[in-house]
């Protein structure tokens, strides 16, 4: 085991034991909060694989999104599959999802990919609601009262935020694991400069379908524990809001480090849901012209984020801490 | 199929074409020339449709005095999109990846704008004129579609003209086919892409003050456009004026005949299907250069 991995693996249990007793001081509306933070995070961190990590130019995540809590809402409502087996089949179809999207795109040249996946976010949105599919999907109502978890006499609240922690957790592993891994290489190669890393004989096709597949897979899963834990899913889960809101979260929490997204998702999770619920009527709509200040602002100023931030004033602090020193002595 | 319906068919495709043209000629213009790709057009769009409400509303102007106003406004946020958005991050990493998150705040920003001052209440924009044209007692157009088709191509083609004439249009397209040489031939890139981001932001406002008279005015009016107009853009060829304009004319006269026989919801699949092959058997486009 090397240094690295020693570390993620002492800051994976830190944040491990934060969230655990972390219930035991917040109330059950800082709960369900944590709970949404859990699943945005999940897809922030495998979408900014995509996006931040190897620079593939992906905008359609939230297709695997909806794709898997539909399949899984679908299969745990007319099938009677539990939801645990339904979480697995939401990620496989959100995978499968993936490899329908990725594979006749990821060879063209970037912006085609760029271009596609946002539209098919948009069209599946528009196509979910249509009357002929409304057996399956529910039409514009949605699929609702989907089973949800149960375990013994735990209360609802805690079941999910327990379920959700530990699906953070398995995903933040499993997507250290892979950057980290052979494929994280070459996708880091292929993030550097694509030309480079095809003329040193990496298959930069095939561990871009990867990625893709991994990041569809994990988000997949996402989709069908949100479908669970809200008992229902519309086509709001393709909404350009929220395609925007965890674009926004990769942005402002850094796309060029690991945990960026994670840090993101927090703030803006709390932020959004604090300014939604605190301010009232029509003018809670601030925050929306609040969060696009924010992302300018982040992109004008610090690139890299809040953990670009972080690191540069740390370093600032520092230097001046070492240089105070030095002109005591 | 009756001839009347094949005639009003084709019809309803050229009106929808003359639409879809104006939309995605200003977002192919921007890829073209800035290499640039304007997420916030369908919020442009949107706005294009609001001012002119305000016109009539507010100011009590009557529509094509609106249009003025809407004219004047979507430049002016063509020029705070190229100065305060575009330009910091030119020629800088991640440039590309930068500008479509902005213009992607932008947007969100301007949904929240719309949002607070207008309400979410759909609203309507009067038609024009409201007379309708006969052929032996079968109305086939309205005055209003007959009005608003006019005024697109008649937009188009002067927008065409001035590519070819005049020295600014002639600049923007020496700059898309190679900025090196253009700025080596004494083109000032600064300014060309000022002036390219504010005709293209323009096409935007215009056109949103068009798409409202036909659809709802809501603050999602531009959403739905702005990817019509990504599929017209890669169906015509990316950055190609004169293919943009073809494919939108072409998935034009495919949506209103696919919205006659299948139901109008169905037009979203077809385009969807339609930037599917595109993209898996000829991603150049109809008019763009190789992939």
């Amino acid at each position: 085991m090397n240094k690295q991995t020693e570390t993620f693996i002492k800051n994976l249990l830190i944040t491990a034991g934060i969230f655990m007793v972390l219930p035991a001081f917040v109330g059950d509306y800082n709960m369900t909060i944590l709970t949404m933070f859990f699943i945005w995070a999940i897809v922030a961190l495998a979408w900014n694989l995509l996006l931040g990590f190897s620079n593939i130019w992906a905008f359609g995540n939230l297709v695997f999104f909806a794709v898997g809590g539909y399949t899984a809402a679908y299969l745990s409502l007319k099938m009677g599959i539990p939801p645990v087996l339904g979480l697995i089949a939401g990620g496989c179809a959100g995978a499968i999802a993936g490899i329908i999207i990725g594979v006749p795109t990821l060879r063209l040249k970037m912006i085609y990919l760029a271009l596609f996946t946002f539209s098919a976010e948009e069209f599946l949105r528009n196509l979910v609601v249509l009357p002929e599919f409304s057996p399956y999907t529910g039409g514009p109502i949605g699929l609702q009262f989907i089973p949800q978890f149960k375990l013994f006499n735990i209360s609802f609240l805690i079941l999910h935020y327990y379920l959700g922690l530990f699906l953070f957790l398995l995903s933040v592993s499993f997507t250290w694991w892979v950057e980290n891994s052979k494929i994280g290489l070459a996708l880091r190669a292929i993030a550097g400069s694509e030309e480079a890393a095809e003329a040193i004989g990496v298959n930069t096709y095939k561990y871009k379908t990867l990625a893709f597949l991994v990041s569809a897979f994990i988000t997949g899963i996402a989709g069908a524990f949100y479908s669970y834990y809200f008992g229902s899913i519309t086509s709001g889960a393709l909404s350009f809001e929220l395609l925007v809101s965890i674009i926004f979260m990769i942005v402002v929490g850094g796309e060029y480090s690991f945990s960026g997204p994670i840090i993101g998702a927090l703030v803006l999770t709390f932020l959004d849901e604090y300014m939604r619920s605190h301010i009232g009527g029509l003018m809670s709509n601030v925050r929306l012209i609040v969060m696009g200040a924010i992302i300018i602002g982040t992109l004008l100023k610090y690139p890299a984020g809040l953990i670009g931030f972080v690191k540069q004033t740390w370093s600032k602090i520092k230097i001046n801490i070492l240089s105070e020193n030095s002109t005591e002595k | 199929m009756d001839l009347m319906i094949i005639i009003n068919l084709l019809i309803a495709g050229i009106f929808l074409g003359a639409l879809y043209a104006l939309m995605s000629t200003g977002l192919t213009l921007i890829w073209g020339t800035v290499g640039i790709l304007n997420f916030a057009h369908g919020a442009i769009i949107t706005l294009g449709g609001y001012m002119v409400w305000v016109g009539l509303q507010y100011v009590g102007l009557n529509y094509v005095l609106s249009l003025v106003i809407v004219i004047m406004f979507s430049l002016f946020l063509g020029f705070i999109l190229e100065l305060f958005i575009f330009r910091p991050f030119r020629g800088k990493t991640g440039e590309f990846m930068n500008t479509i998150y902005c213009s992607l705040a932008f947007a969100e920003s301007m949904a929240g704008i719309i949002l607070i001052v207008f309400g979410p209440r759909y609203k309507k924009l009067p038609y024009i004129s409201t007379g309708v044209i006969k052929v032996s007692n079968i109305i086939i157009m309205t005055t209003h579609e007959l009005v608003l088709v006019i005024l697109s191509i008649s937009i188009l083609i002067s927008f065409w003209i001035f590519l070819k004439k005049h020295k600014y249009g002639l600049a923007m397209r020496a700059i898309s086919q190679d900025r090196f040489a253009a700025q080596l031939m004494g083109i000032n890139l600064n300014k060309v892409y000022l002036l390219t981001v504010g005709v293209g932001c323009l096409f935007a406002g215009v056109s949103g003050a068009f798409l409202g008279t036909v659809y709802f005015l809501s603050p999602h009016l531009g959403d739905m456009p702005l990817v019509f107009a990504f599929v017209i853009i890669v169906f015509g060829g990316l950055g190609s004026i004169q293919g943009t304009i073809a494919a939108a004319f072409i998935l034009g006269l495919f949506q209103s005949t696919v919205g006659y026989l299948l139901g109008l919801g169905w037009s979203a699949a077809i385009f969807f299907l339609f930037m599917m092959l595109t993209i898996l058997f000829r991603p150049s486009g109809l008019f763009g250069e190789a992939a």
